[in-house]
C-alpha cells in the first residue's frame, strides 16, 4: 500500500517513514502542500497522512487540492495539541479522520488501515451500484425484447387468422367450381371438344389453386401451432399413451411415401415399452414431422425408427441416410425459420417451422430433441420422452 | 535523560525504540537552532504569522522529544501570535530560550556522556 506522507516536521516524515516501510508500506514524504499537490497529479496513493499546520500551502488548502485530484483516496489529518477545532473543519472538508502529535505509531497504523479499507469498500459499493444500474438497464432491456416477442406473436397469430379466413374461403369456392365444372365437363365435352379442353384447362388451374391453398393453410396452421405453443395458449389434452402406438400409426402412413420414393422404411420398437403421459395428437405431430423431413432430405438408402427404453425415459429415434446436416447448421435447425435446402435443388424447403414446432412439443412433454449428423451420410433426430415408473 | 527532555514520553510514542529516539534527536539538535533563531527574527519584526508557524513547528519538534516545558513555551508563544500580541509573545520567548537552552544542554551532555 502506498502512502504519503506530508509534514514540515523532519522528525515527523522520519518517524512515519521508518514505521510505517517496516508495517510493509511504500511510503513517500514531502515537506509541503505544494510538493504533495504535485507528486499527486502522477502517482497513485492509497492514503495520505497530512500535516494540518505548515508554512505555504497549509493543511486545510492541500486537502482541498488533494481531495480535487482524487476524492476517493482517504487523507487523515496530523495535528498538533490545540488544533482540534481545524482538525474537525478538515473533516468537514473530507478528511477520513485525524491523529494527534506526537503520532502513536499503532493509532496511526489502525487509522491508517481502517481508511484504506473503508475506501476499498466503498469502491467496491460504487462498482456494485454500477453492475446494479447496468443489471437494471439489461432486466429493462430483457423486459423490454419480451414484450416485443409477445407483440411479434401476437402479431404473427393475428395476421395468420386474417390469412387462414380468406383462404378458407379461396379453397371452399375452388373446390365448389371444380366440381360444378366436373359434372359440366362431359356434357360440354360431347357438344364441344374445343370448349371441353380449355374447360380441363380451367380445371386443372383450379386444382393448383386447391393445392397452393392447401399449402398456404398448412403454413398458417404451423405458424398459429407454434405462436400457441409459444405464448402457453394451445391446448394439451393429456392421457397416458402408448408411444408404440403412436409410431406404428404414423410409420403406417408414411410407409407408402418411402415406398414411392424407394426408401427402405425400418421400424424397431424395444418390447414392452412403459406407457408415458402425453398429448397423442401433439406425439404424432411430431413424429410424422421428423418422418416427413426424413422423406424429403433422403435420396437413397433409407430411413429407420427406433424406440428403446433409457433410464426414465424412453428414446425415439428417427434416422435416415440423407444428406446430412453440416455442425453449423444443427446447432440451428431447432430454431424458428431456419430452412434446411432440399434434397434436389439445395434451396430452402418449407417456412423452417417444423423442427421448432417439435422442438416445443418434446419441451412439453418434459423431454427433448437433438440431432447427430455427418454431411453427406445422414442424420439421426433423437427425442427423449419421460416416464414414471408405476405412475402410469 | 534529565528534567528538560523526558525521554520515556518520547519512546511511548516511539514504541521503546531506541534507535529511532537517538535519530530523531539529531534531527532536533540539526534543525532546532535556525528555527530558535528564525523565532526571534520573526518576533523581532511582529511578524505573526511567521511566528504562529515556528512556534507551532518548535512545539510539535520538542514534544516529540519528550521536552515538554520547551514544548510548553513554544505554545504560549504560538498562542500569542494567533492573538496577535507581540509583546507578551516576546515575554513568553525570554522563559522559551531560557528552557531551550536547557534542553540543548541536557541532550548535548547526553551526547557526550
Amino acid at each position: 500500500m502506498d502512502i504519503l506522507i506530508v509534514d514540515d516536521e523532519e522528525m515527523v516524515r522520519y518517524v512515519l517513514t521508518e514505521k510505517l516501510t517496516e508495517s510493509g508500506f511504500s511510503v513517500t514524504a514531502v515537506a509541503d502542500g505544494m510538493s504533495a499537490v504535485k507528486l499527486f497529479r502522477d502517482t497513485v496513493f492509497d492514503a495520505v497522512l497530512l500535516d494540518l499546520k505548515m508554512p505555504g500551502m497549509d493543511g486545510i488548502e492541500t486537502l482541498k487540492e488533494l481531495r480535487k485530484l482524487s476524492p476517493d483516496t482517504p487523507i487523515i489529518m496530523v495535528t498538533a495539541f490545540g488544533d482540534i477545532v481545524t482538525a474537525v473543519e478538515a473533516i468537514k472538508l473530507g478528511a477520513y479522520d485525524f491523529v494527534e502529535k506526537p503520532p502513536q505509531i499503532s493509532r496511526i497504523m489502525v487509522t491508517l488501515r481502517r481508511a484504506i479499507e473503508k475506501a476499498a469498500l466503498e469502491r467496491e459499493l460504487r462498482n456494485m451500484g454500477r453492475n446494479a444500474e447496468a443489471s437494471v438497464a439489461l432486466k429493462q432491456a430483457y423486459e423490454k425484447l419480451k414484450e416485443l416477442d409477445l407483440a411479434k406473436t401476437a402479431f404473427l397469430s393475428s395476421i395468420s387468422h386474417e390469412l387462414r379466413t380468406p383462404l378458407t374461403s379461396i379453397i371452399g369456392y375452388a373446390e365448389i367450381s371444380r366440381k360444378k365444372l366436373a359434372k359440366a365437363i362431359p356434357d360440354i365435352r360431347n357438344d364441344n371438344a374445343r370448349s371441353a379442353e380449355k374447360l380441363h384447362q380451367v380445371e386443372e388451374n383450379l386444382d393448383t389453386i386447391v393445392s397452393e391453398s392447401e399449402k398456404l393453410t398448412r403454413l398458417i396452421e404451423s405458424i398459429l401451432d407454434l405462436t400457441a405453443m409459444e405464448a402457453g395458449t394451445a391446448e394439451w389434452k393429456w392421457e397416458p399413451l402408448s408411444l408404440r402406438d403412436i409410431v406404428e400409426n404414423c410409420a403406417g402412413q408414411f410407409a407408402a411415401t418411402f415406398r414411392k420414393r424407394g426408401l427402405d422404411f425400418t421400424v424397431e420398437i424395444e418390447g414392452k415399452l412403459p406407457l408415458i403421459k402425453g398429448d397423442r395428437f401433439r406425439l404424432s405431430q411430431m413424429i410424422s414431422q421428423l418422418l416427413a423431413n426424413a422423406a424429403s432430405f433422403t435420396a437413397q438408402g433409407g430411413v429407420t425408427c427406433r424406440a428403446k427404453r433409457g433410464n426414465g425415459k424412453i428414446e425415439l429415434s428417427i434416422a435416415d441416410t440423407g444428406k446430412g446436416i453440416c455442425a453449423s447448421q444443427q446447432g440451428v435447425i431447432f430454431e424458428k425459420f431456419s430452412q434446411i435446402g432440399d434434397i434436389l435443388t439445395d434451396k430452402p424447403k418449407g417456412v423452417g417451422l417444423g423442427l421448432s414446432i417439435c422442438r416445443l412439443i418434446a419441451g412439453y412433454h418434459g423431454g427433448k430433441i437433438g440431432v447427430e449428423s455427418e454431411p453427406g451420410r445422414g442424420s439421426v433426430f433423437t427425442i427423449e420422452l419421460p416416464f414414471e415408473e408405476g405412475v402410469l | 535523560m534529565g528534567t528538560h527532555v523526558n525521554k520515556q514520553n518520547a519512546l511511548r510514542w516511539l514504541e521503546g525504540d531506541e534507535r529511532m529516539f537517538g535519530r530523531i534527536k539529531a534531527i532536533f539538535q540539526k534543525n532546532i537552532p535556525s528555527q530558535v533563531m528564525q523565532l526571534k527574527e520573526c518576533l523581532d519584526k511582529g511578524d505573526n504569522g511567521a511566528v504562529e508557524r515556528l512556534a507551532h513547528t518548535i512545539m510539535g519538534s520538542s514534544a516529540m522529544l519528550g521536552a515538554g516545558g520547551m514544548s510548553e513555551e513554544a505554545r504560549k508563544i504560538e498562542l500569542c501570535a494567533i492573538e496577535g500580541d507581540s509583546a507578551t509573545a516576546r515575554l513568553h520567548f525570554e522563559r522559551f530560550a531560557a528552557e531551550y537552552e536547557k534542553v540543548m544542554a541536557e541532550l548535548g551532555a547526553e551526547g557526550e556522556a
